[in-house]
C-alpha cells in the first residue's frame, strides 16, 4: 500500500527497505531487550523456591529504559513516514496580494491557483503535490495575512495560523514594495533558518530592502514571479532546506506507518508505565503485566511474540531446577 | 476372552495422577467405568519428588478441586509439610505446595477407587488397543482378557516403551522396579498416531539414618497450612469419607502434623567429580534420543550449563512419617552409579549416605498433543482420548488435570454432550490443554505462570469461582457443593459493591484499602467473614484497577474465540487464504477462530480472511 503512494525517489526508497525488514531488524532488538527484561521480573515469580542471585531491579530498570528510549526513536520516525508518503507539508504565507499565488503556479509549473491584481483572491487553501529534486512537497497557498481584515477575512486568516501551525516548511513572500508582516506569536515560535524561506516578489518593481530585524538570520531570495528572475535560486534553496529536514537514509532508517505508530504507542504507554512501578517498587506480577502488555504491542508489529521466547532467555540466563 | 458384551462407558488404561481423575470423573458422573493398571499397588505414585503445588502447579491442584477431582484433597489429607509459596508477592502469583507421604497417598486414593460407584479397577497391562472402523471400541490386555468400552482413555505415563539408563546401564521400565508397555505404541502408530521420545530423570534417595542433618539448614512447613481443596463449600463428608490412620483422630485436622525439609548444596569437590566423569553420564554420551526438561535439568547439565556457579542447592525432602527414605531434590543424573556414591558423599550433610535407590533418567514415547482436539480425543481415532505424559507434559498436576478433562470428555461422547472445553482466561487447565492442542511441545511441559497472560485473573483462591459452573453443568460436584458456592459467590459480590458504595471519612472503603494495601482496616462485620471470603474481597478490591484491565482485554480477545470454525470447512477453496496457511489449517483443523490465530505462522491476515468468510456464511 505504501509502495503505491510512494511519491518520490525518496519515498519509494524508503518504502522498499522498509519491506526488507529494517523496521524489522529494529523490533528484533527492541523485542529481544525485552523479553530479557521480562524474564529477569518472571524468573522471580514463577521460581521462588530457587537458588537465583539476589534480585536486581536496576538491570530491569535498565533495559526497560533502554526499550522505552528504543520505543520513542522508532514513533519519532513517524512524522518523516507521515513525510515520505504525504509529502513535505509547506505553506506559503504572505500579506494579501504579495503574489503567493503566483508563487505557487510557478513552482507547479501551471496556472492552479486564480491570481488577480484584487488583493486577498485565495479564500479557500490550494494544495499541490510537486517533486522537487529527491522530495515531495506538498505546497499549500493560504489567504493573506492582511493587517486590517475584513470579517469574512478574519476568518481566513484565523485558518492561515492553524494550518501554518502544522507546517513543516514555510515559505514566507514579501512584496519588495511592502515588506512588513504581522503573525501570531505561535506561528513566530515555528520560524526558524532551518524551516523558512524568505521570499522578496516583484523585484521588477524595486530592489529587495534589508531585512528588517525580527526576520534576521533567515534565508532570502529575491525574485519576480513575473520575469521569471531569480526563480531557479528558489528551487534550489528549497530543496536545500527539505534536505535538512529529512534525515539521510541510513542502513537502519525506517519509516514507520499508522498501524506502527498505534502500537508502538500502546508500548510506550506501557513501558512507561513500568518504569514507574520499578521507581516506586511495585509488585513484580504487575510490573510483568506492564511488560507484557508493551511485548503483546511491539508484538502487533512484528508478529505474536511466543511466551516460549520469554521462557528460552529465562532458562538462558537462570539456572533453574533444583 | 472378552470381559463384557455390555461396553463400559469409558475404560481407562493407566492408574497414575492422570487416570485416577479420569476414572474418578467419570464415574462421579454416573457413567459406566472401568481402571486398568498394570499394578494395583503403585496407584498414584509419585515417581519422582513426594510433592504436590508449587507454582502455577498450586493452583491448577485448586483448579481441580473447584472441579470435584481428589488431587487437592488428597494432598490435604496425606500432606505432612504445607508451604505458601511467594507469599511476599501479590495473591494472583502466591501458591500453595506440600510434602506428601508418598505411601498415604496412594493408600488414600486406592481406597478412594474402590469405594467409588460405577467403578471398576483391576490389575492388568494393556497391549493393544481395539480399533472398528477407525473408532477405538476396547483393548486387550496381557491376561489375554478384553475389555469393551465406548470410550478409550489413555494415560501411560513414562511406561511407553519406557527405557532408564543409568550411566551405561539400560533397564525396561517406566519407573525403577516396574514393567514397560512395549507393544502398545503398535497400537497408535497402526491408527497413524504419530510417537516421540521424551526424556525425564529422578534424583537418588537416601537412607535418613545415614544423614548428619546438624550440617543442613530446616526448613519448616507454614504454621497454618494454605491447604488446597475448597473445605468451606465441600461436603464434609468428602474429608473422612476412607477410613485412614489419623482422618478420624480426635481433634486431627488436615496439616496438623508436619516435618521438615532440609537443605544442603553440592561442593567444588562435587562439581569436579561430575566434570570428571561427563563422558560416562547416559546424558553426555550419547544413549538418550529423548529431550529433557530445562526447568528440570541433571546436576551434570547445571555443571555444564552454569559453569561459573559454585554450588547448587539441594533439598532433602522426606518420603513420608513411615520410611526414613528422603528425595534429594536438585540431584537428578544418569551418571553411573559409583559416580553417583562419590558424588553424594561429596556434599555436606551426606558424608556417609546410603543410597536406597539410584538416580537415573528414563526415557519414554509420547504422542505429540497437537494429534489432539481439545476435548483431548484424538483427532485420527474416534473416542480415544489422551491424558498425562503421553501429551508430553510432565508433573503429577498437569497429569490430573488433563485426566480429569479426559475423563468428563469421554463420558460426554459416550453421551453424544457437548466436551467441558476451559478457555485460557478461565483456568491454567485451560491454557495448559490450549497450549499443548495448539503449540505442542518439544520437551516435556510444565505449567508456569507465566504461560497465563491473564493470570492476574488465577489467584488460587478464585479457582471455585471460576470454574463453579463447569464443576454444576458435568455434574461434577454435588447440589449442597453448588449452592454453597452460589452463596459465597454472592456473598463476595455483597461486599465488592459496598465496598465501592459506602464512605468513610469521604472516601469509599475501596479507596481506602486500595490505598492502605492488603492491610488495612476493614468493617467489623466484613471481619467476621470466612477467610475464604475475606481474601477474594480483598484481591478484588486492592487490585481492581489491573483485573478491571484483564476482563477488558479478554472481552477485546473473546470475540474470535466465539468464532467456531467447522471440521469439514475446506481451506483450500476459501479466497484470499495462502496456501500454506490453508495446508496448516487443513492439517490442524482448529476448534475456533481464537485457536486458528494460536497456531504458528498463522497471520492476523489470515485470521481476517476467514473472519469475514465466517461472518457472511452466518449472514446467508
Amino acid at each position: 500500500m505504501d509502495l503505491i503512494h510512494a511519491r518520490s525517489e525518496r519515498a519509494l526508497v524508503a518504502a522498499n527497505r522498509q519491506l526488507r525488514g529494517a523496521l524489522g531488524r529494529q523490533m528484533t532488538v527492541l523485542i529481544d531487550a525485552l523479553l530479557l527484561g521480562l524474564a529477569r521480573v518472571e524468573a522471580y515469580i514463577d521460581f521462588p523456591d530457587e537458588d537465583l542471585p539476589p534480585e536486581d531491579r536496576a538491570v530491569v530498570a535498565a533495559q526497560v529504559a533502554d526499550v522505552l528510549r528504543g520505543t520513542e526513536r522508532l514513533l519519532a520516525t513517524s512524522h518523516y513516514g507521515e513525510v515520505l508518503r504525504h509529502g513535505i507539508k509547506t505553506v506559503i504565507i504572505g500579506e494579501p496580494n504579495a503574489g503567493k499565488s503566483s508563487l505557487l503556479n510557478t513552482l507547479v509549473g501551471r496556472d492552479r491557483a486564480i491570481v488577480s491584481p484584487e488583493p486577498g483572491t485565495t479564500r479557500d487553501f490550494i494544495e499541490e503535490v510537486v517533486n522537487m529534486g529527491p522530495h515531495c512537497l506538498r505546497l499549500i497557498d493560504t489567504a493573506g495575512l492582511n493587517p486590517a481584515p475584513g470579517v469574512v477575512e478574519k476568518l481566513g486568516i484565523e485558518k492561515t495560523f492553524e494550518i501554518a501551525g502544522e507546517a513543516d516548511l514555510f515559505v514566507v513572500v514579501m512584496a519588495v514594495n511592502s515588506p512588513t508582516l504581522l503573525l501570531d506569536n505561535v506561528l513566530r515560535e515555528k520560524i526558524r533558518p532551518e524551516n523558512t524561506l524568505v521570499v522578496w516578489n516583484k523585484i521588477d518593481l524595486a530592489p529587495a530592502p534589508i531585512l528588517p530585524d525580527t526576520w534576521k538570520g533567515l534565508p532570502n531570495i529575491a525574485v519576480s514571479a513575473v520575469t521569471g528572475s531569480g526563480l531557479e535560486g528558489l528551487r534550489a534553496r528549497i530543496i536545500a532546506l527539505a534536505d535538512g529536514l529529512t534525515p539521510t537514509l541510513g542502513e537502519d532508517l525506517v519509516a514507520i506507518n499508522a498501524r506502527h505508530a498505534q502500537s508502538l504507542n500502546q508500548a510506550r504507554a506501557d513501558l512507561a508505565a513500568a518504569a514507574q512501578k520499578l521507581a516506586a517498587g511495585e509488585a513484580a506480577e504487575l510490573l510483568a503485566s506492564d511488560l507484557r502488555g508493551a511485548l503483546a504491542a511491539l508484538g502487533e508489529i512484528s508478529g505474536k511474540v511466543d511466551n516460549e521466547r520469554m521462557l528460552d532467555a529465562l532458562f538462558a540466563n537462570f539456572c533453574i531446577g533444583k | 476372552m472378552i470381559y463384557n458384551n455390555l461396553p463400559f462407558d469409558v475404560i481407562v488404561c493407566g492408574a497414575g495422577h492422570a487416570g485416577v481423575e479420569a476414572a474418578l470423573a467419570a464415574a462421579r458422573m454416573g457413567a459406566s467405568t472401568l481402571l486398568l493398571t498394570g499394578n494395583i499397588d503403585t496407584i498414584a505414585q509419585m515417581s519422582c519428588n513426594p510433592a504436590i503445588g508449587g507454582q502455577a502447579k498450586g493452583q491448577m491442584v485448586r483448579e481441580i478441586d473447584a472441579l470435584g477431582g481428589e488431587m487437592a484433597i488428597n494432598t490435604d489429607v496425606t500432606g505432612i509439610q504445607f508451604r505458601l509459596l511467594n507469599e511476599s508477592k501479590g495473591a494472583a502469583v502466591q501458591s500453595p505446595r506440600a510434602q506428601c507421604d508418598k505411601k498415604a497417598y496412594q493408600f488414600r486414593l486406592k481406597h478412594t477407587l474402590e469405594l467409588q460407584a460405577n467403578l471398576r479397577v483391576f490389575q492388568a497391562t494393556v497391549t493393544e488397543l481395539v480399533y472398528e472402523a477407525g473408532k477405538v471400541v476396547g483393548c486387550r490386555t496381557n491376561l489375554d482378557i478384553e475389555f469393551r468400552g465406548q470410550t478409550v482413555v489413555v494415560t501411560t505415563g513414562t511406561f511407553l516403551r519406557g527405557l532408564m539408563h543409568i550411566g551405561q546401564n539400560k533397564n525396561e521400565g517406566g519407573r525403577l522396579g516396574d514393567f514397560s508397555a512395549k507393544t502398545l505404541s503398535a497400537s497408535f502408530l497402526q491408527a497413524g498416531i504419530e510417537l516421540q521420545r521424551l526424556k525425564t530423570g529422578t534424583p537418588p534417595r537416601l537412607l535418613g539414618r545415614s544423614l548428619d542433618f546438624t550440617r543442613m539448614q530446616e526448613q519448616k512447613g507454614d504454621e497454618r497450612p494454605t491447604l488446597f481443596a475448597f473445605h468451606d463449600t465441600r461436603d464434609p463428608q468428602d474429608l473422612f469419607h476412607v477410613e485412614q490412620t489419623g482422618e478420624r483422630r480426635l481433634g486431627w485436622q488436615p496439616g496438623c502434623e508436619q516435618v521438615s525439609c532440609w537443605m544442603t548444596h553440592t561442593t567444588a569437590e562435587t562439581a569436579d567429580i561430575v566434570r570428571r566423569n561427563l563422558h560416562k553420564s547416559a546424558m553426555y554420551s550419547g544413549e538418550i534420543e529423548g529431550v529433557g526438561p530445562r526447568y528440570c535439568p541433571s546436576i551434570e547439565d547445571k555443571f555444564v550449563r552454569f559453569a561459573d556457579k559454585p554450588r547448587h542447592l539441594l533439598f532433602l525432602e522426606p518420603e513420608g512419617r513411615s520410611t526414613n527414605e528422603f528425595y534429594v531434590n536438585g540431584l537428578s543424573t544418569s551418571l553411573p552409579f559409583e559416580v553417583q556414591l562419590e558424588m553424594v558423599h561429596s556434599i555436606p550433610g551426606l558424608e556417609r549416605a546410603e543410597l536406597l535407590r539410584p538416580a537415573y533418567a528414563v526415557e519414554y514415547d509420547f504422542a505429540p498433543p497437537t494429534q489432539l482436539f481439545p476435548s483431548l480425543e484424538s483427532k485420527k481415532v474416534e473416542n480415544l482420548f489422551f491424558a498425562g505424559q503421553i501429551n508430553g507434559t510432565s508433573g503429577y498436576e498437569e497429569a490430573a488435570a488433563q485426566g480429569l478433562v479426559a475423563g468428563v470428555n469421554a463420558v460426554q461422547k459416550a453421551r453424544g454432550g457437548q466436551p467441558l472445553v476451559m478457555q485460557r482466561h478461565e483456568s491454567y487447565i485451560g491454557v495448559l490443554i490450549d497450549d499443548l492442542v495448539t503449540k505442542g511441545t518439544n520437551e516435556p511441559y510444565r505449567m508456569f505462570t507465566s504461560r497465563a497472560e491473564h493470570r492476574l485473573l488465577f489467584n488460587h483462591s478464585s479457582a471455585e469461582l471460576r470454574l463453579g459452573h463447569h464443576a454444576q453443568e458435568h455434574g461434577l460436584i454435588s447440589a449442597g457443593r453448588s449452592l454453597r458456592i452460589q452463596q459465597k459467590r454472592e456473598r463476595i459480590q455483597h461486599w465488592l459493591t459496598l465496598f465501592e458504595k459506602q464512605r468513610i471519612q469521604g472516601e469509599t472503603w475501596g479507596e481506602k484499602m486500595r490505598r492502605g494495601g492488603v492491610g488495612v482496616e476493614t468493617p467489623e462485620l466484613f471481619n467476621q467473614e470466612t477467610l475464604e471470603i475475606r481474601q477474594e474481597v480483598i484481591y478484588n478490591v486492592v487490585y481492581q484497577g489491573y483485573i478491571e484491565r484483564e476482563h477488558r482485554h479478554v472481552k477485546k480477545l473473546s470475540q474470535i474465540e466465539k468464532i467456531r470454525l467447522p471440521a469439514d470447512l475446506d481451506y483450500f477453496a476459501v479466497r484470499g487464504l495462502r496456501r500454506e496457511c490453508a495446508q496448516k489449517l487443513a492439517t490442524f483443523k482448529p476448534f475456533n477462530l481464537g485457536q486458528a490465530s494460536r497456531i504458528s505462522g498463522i497471520n492476523p491476515s489470515d485470521i481476517s480472511v476467514l473472519m469475514i468468510l465466517m461472518e457472511s456464511s452466518h449472514a446467508g
